[in-house]
């Protein structure tokens, strides 16, 4: 596990590294010049995203077939993509917020708003892994736009239906169970991180099958 | 003591356009075993299947007396495909520091570096600029480093200049000393096989044609020219296969001794196995 690791830190750092250092460098100037906070949710959702790539330079190497000779098991493999997606992106956030505040513009919401980022950068990858091991990294970024299109569309379509039909009744009940907006803000922000968590698994269970799966 | 390196027991794989078996094949422990067959004959399938990258469809492989699935099983094999399977980005100190943490207490950093050093790899180099016989050459000393009980080559030899490729059979041949250690290794460079190999694989086809002590194989089959009309005198089963000229014929026999004494006073030279591949071969197209 620590060796496949180093592999794939190895690949971020020798491949990215310039691309890395100009995202920090320019999204920094950026946000400390214009002090929008906007900004540094996009470097946190964008740091989430290097780890899929790595995904194309084994594809490129063969490296799975190598590896299935090596004495890793294909949980090991996939966690070790997973493991690094959460930290890159935990590190990608930990900067964002670090700028927003060097620029003075840090505050509850914004570090919410970077939280919300770094949940969507987990969520895109969890999406994006499952469907990469399957269908190869070429195919996979055009299925995750219809994915993440079908999703949002559809989610939109069904909130609109819902709020107009019991938006009454909603109200009503939310009044109810938070008399306050910090308790429905922690509650928000309990629920959304567990979601994520238990989705960010469910997915690492998934790609793991697909990948025990695939020829190699 | 472990008899049975690896094995196929009626092991099938089938894709869109070829069948691998069912075939059985024994690499036994202490040997080295050469295989060999045509482009898409199906030795790199086998040798897949033989280390776990492939399942099979049919049959089972054993491997190391346990199963290709058991990663403890994988840590005594080392592999070397038909090109190194490392991301270009890499040079080989970082496939050493990888593989470190990959094999743990396996891996011999010590005997890694002095590997790269007798091949002449520079290990701060990156792979994407290394030749491709530099980068069979960092492959080898990837599975040699620790101490793999089967070594499994699949066109290891390829690219290799011809110094290289004696010292790499010297190599085999010192690793298979202690009668403890196994090599199976595919090759179209014949002429390494002849010198290192206990017992040659033939697979043609997707099926095993033969696998048979080298030196018996050396020993039994030959390529008499004669006469046409002298090949009706040959015992029954003994022409494997026969290429007609305009002064004669040339044909590819089983067992020596019964042509002799079928056909005394005709010339039959001992068949090396490229003239064994070329009969098979021409046999079916014939």
């Amino acid at each position: 596990m620590k060796g496949l690791l180093y592999k794939d830190v190895s690949i971020m750092t020798r491949s990215f590294k310039g691309n890395i250092l100009l995202l920090v460098a320019l999204y920094g100037v950026l946000i400390l010049v214009t002090k929008e906070a906007y900004l540094a949710y996009a470097m946190t959702a964008v740091w989430g995203i290097y780890v899929a790539s790595t995904i194309n330079y084994d594809e490129q190497a063969h490296w799975d077939a190598y590896a299935a000779t090596l004495p890793v098991t294909p949980g090991q493999v996939i966690a070790s993509k997973y493991l690094l997606c959460a930290a890159s992106t935990a590190i990608g956030a930990a900067l964002s917020l670090a700028l927003v505040l060097l620029a003075g513009v840090g505050g509850a919401e914004y570090t919410l708003g970077i939280l919300a980022c770094a949940e969507v950068s987990v969520l895109t990858n969890a999406l994006l892994m499952p469907i990469t091991y399957r269908f190869g990294a070429a195919k996979s970024r055009a299925y995750l736009m219809v994915i993440v299109f079908a999703i949002v569309f559809g989610a939109c379509f069904a909130a609109q239906e819902v709020l107009q039909s019991q938006s009454q009744a909603v109200s009503v009940g939310m009044d109810a169970m938070f008399r306050s907006e910090t308790a429905l803000a922690v509650a928000a922000i309990t629920v959304s991180l567990l979601a994520t968590a238990i989705l960010y698994a469910i997915s690492y269970t998934i790609c793991t099958r697909v990948y025990a799966k695939k020829e190699k | 003591m472990l008899t049975t390196a690896a094995a196929l027991r009626g092991a099938t794989k089938n894709y869109k356009t070829f069948t691998l078996g069912p075939i059985d094949l024994v690499v036994p422990a202490g040997s080295i075993l050469g295989l060999i067959g045509e482009n898409g004959a199906g030795k790199t399938t086998a040798l897949k299947l033989l280390c776990g990258a492939i399942r099979p469809d049919g049959g089972s492989v054993e491997l190391l007396g346990g199963s290709t699935a058991d990663p403890a099983v994988r840590a005594r094999i080392g592999v070397v495909f038909e090109d190194a399977y490392f991301p270009d980005c890499f040079n080989a100190a970082c496939v050493g520091k990888s593989m470190a943490g990959i094999f743990s207490a396996r891996w011999d950093a010590a005997k890694f570096d002095a590997f790269l050093q007798r091949f002449g790899l520079d290990s701060s180099k990156k792979i994407k600029e290394y030749s491709r016989g530099m980068r069979m050459k960092l492959s080898l000393a990837t599975a040699l480093a620790h101490d793999p009980e089967l070594l499994i080559l699949d066109e290891a030899t390829a690219g290799l200049d011809p110094v290289v490729r004696g010292e790499l059979l010297d190599l085999l041949l010192d690793f298979i000393q202690d009668e403890q250690h196994s090599v199976l290794m595919s090759s179209h460079i014949t002429s390494d096989l002849e010198q290192v190999a206990d017992a040659i694989a033939y697979l043609h086809h997707g099926q095993l044609l033969f696998c048979e002590n080298k030196d018996d194989l050396m020993q039994e089959y030959g390529l008499l020219r004669c006469a046409e009309t002298d090949l009706d005198r040959l015992p029954a089963g003994c022409a494997v296969s026969t290429r007609h000229g305009a002064f004669g014929c040339e044909t590819l026999i089983k067992d020596r001794a019964a042509v002799h004494a079928a056909l005394p006073n005709a010339v039959c030279d001992s068949a090396n196995i490229d003239d064994i591949m070329r009969f098979y071969s021409g046999r079916d197209a014939q």
